[in-house]
C-alpha cells in the first residue's frame, strides 16, 4: 500500500477543516442544550478542529453518506444478536464456551476502514479484536470456534467496503472453510 | 400515552437486565478475553436499550441527539477499551482459556 496521505492538497485541507468544525459545532449545540454559550463554544470548536487536523491528518477515506443507514441497520441488528448471545451463554449453567484465537488476513485497506472493522467486530457476536500485526493479519478471539467466525468477519468487511466505497483486496485464501 | 410508557418501562428494564448479565459474565467467564466479550457486548446492548427507552420520552430534538451521542461515544469507548485490554493481555502472553471437552458439542 503506498502512502498517499501527504498528497492531500491545501484546498481539501480547508474543506476537511470546515467539515470537522461543523461537526464539532453540532456536538457543542447538542451538549450545551438550548442555552448554548457560543462565545465559549465557537473558539473551542475552532481550536479542537485545528488540533484534530494535526493529530489525525485527513485521510483518503471518506464515508459515503447514502450507505450509512444500511450499515447502521446491520450494526444495530448484529449488536442485538451479540448481546443476546452473550446473555444466553452467561445464564446457561453449563457455560457453553469454546474460545479460540484465529488469524484472519485483512482484505480492507489499512487505515480508517481497518480500524472500523476492528472496533465493529468487537461489538459483534462472539468476536473480539486482539492484535493487528505488520502483515495486516488480525488476531480475533472468538467465544465459540464452532461458529463461522471467519465468515461473519468477511461479511462485516464487505459492509465496510461498501460504506467507504473501497475495493476488498485479496486475502491469500483466508482460513475460511 | 400509557402504551408508550409501558414500552419505555420494558426497554429500560431490559437494558438494566443486560447490564446485570454483563456483570454476571465478568464473574462467570474463565479468562480476561472472554470477560471482555461479556462486558462489551452486553453493556452495549444494555445501554442501547436504555437510550432507546429514554428517546421515547425525550421532549426535544437536542435531548434526543444528546442521548444518541452518549450511546455513540460509549460504543467507541467500550470497543476501544476492549481491544486495548485484549491486546495488553496478548502482549503479556496471557494464554486464552480452552474448553476441556473440545469435541463435545
Amino acid at each position: 500500500m503506498t502512502e498517499q496521505r501527504h498528497a492531500v492538497d491545501r484546498a481539501s485541507r480547508v474543506g476537511v477543516y470546515l467539515l470537522r468544525l461543523g461537526i464539532l459545532l453540532a456536538v457543542w449545540w447538542i451538549v450545551s442544550g438550548s442555552h448554548s454559550d457560543w462565545w465559549f463554544g465557537l473558539p473551542l470548536a475552532m481550536v479542537a478542529a485545528a488540533l484534530s487536523l494535526w493529530l489525525a491528518p485527513p485521510a483518503r477515506f471518506l464515508l459515503r453518506p447514502h450507505q450509512i443507514p444500511q450499515f447502521a441497520g446491520f450494526f444495530l441488528w448484529q449488536s442485538l444478536l451479540a448481546g443476546w448471545d452473550v446473555a444466553k451463554r452467561t445464564l446457561n449453567p453449563a457455560l457453553p464456551l469454546q474460545p479460540e484465537i484465529l488469524r484472519l488476513p485483512m482484505a480492507l485497506p489499512p487505515g480508517a476502514p481497518t480500524w472500523w472493522l476492528m472496533l465493529t467486530i468487537t461489538l459483534l457476536p462472539g468476536t473480539l479484536s486482539v492484535r493487528l500485526n505488520q502483515q495486516h493479519v488480525l488476531e480475533v478471539h472468538c467465544l465459540d470456534a464452532r461458529l463461522d467466525v471467519a465468515g461473519s468477519v468477511r461479511d462485516t468487511e464487505a459492509h465496510l467496503a461498501r460504506l467507504f466505497g473501497v475495493q476488498l483486496g485479496p486475502t491469500e485464501a483466508g482460513p475460511r472453510q | 400515552m400509557i402504551l408508550i410508557e409501558l414500552l419505555q418501562a420494558l426497554l429500560l428494564l431490559a437494558g438494566v437486565g443486560f447490564f446485570l448479565v454483563g456483570t454476571l459474565g465478568i464473574l462467570r467467564f474463565p479468562d480476561v478475553y472472554t470477560r471482555v466479550h461479556a462486558l462489551t457486548k452486553a453493556d452495549n446492548l444494555g445501554l442501547g436499550l436504555i437510550v432507546f427507552g429514554l428517546l421515547l420520552g425525550a421532549g426535544s430534538v437536542p435531548v434526543a441527539l444528546k442521548l444518541l451521542l452518549v450511546w455513540g461515544l460509549a460504543l467507541i469507548a467500550s470497543a476501544t477499551a476492549g481491544y486495548l485490554v485484549a491486546r495488553a493481555a496478548r502482549r503479556r502472553g496471557v494464554r486464552p482459556w480452552r474448553a476441556r471437552n473440545w469435541e463435545n458439542g
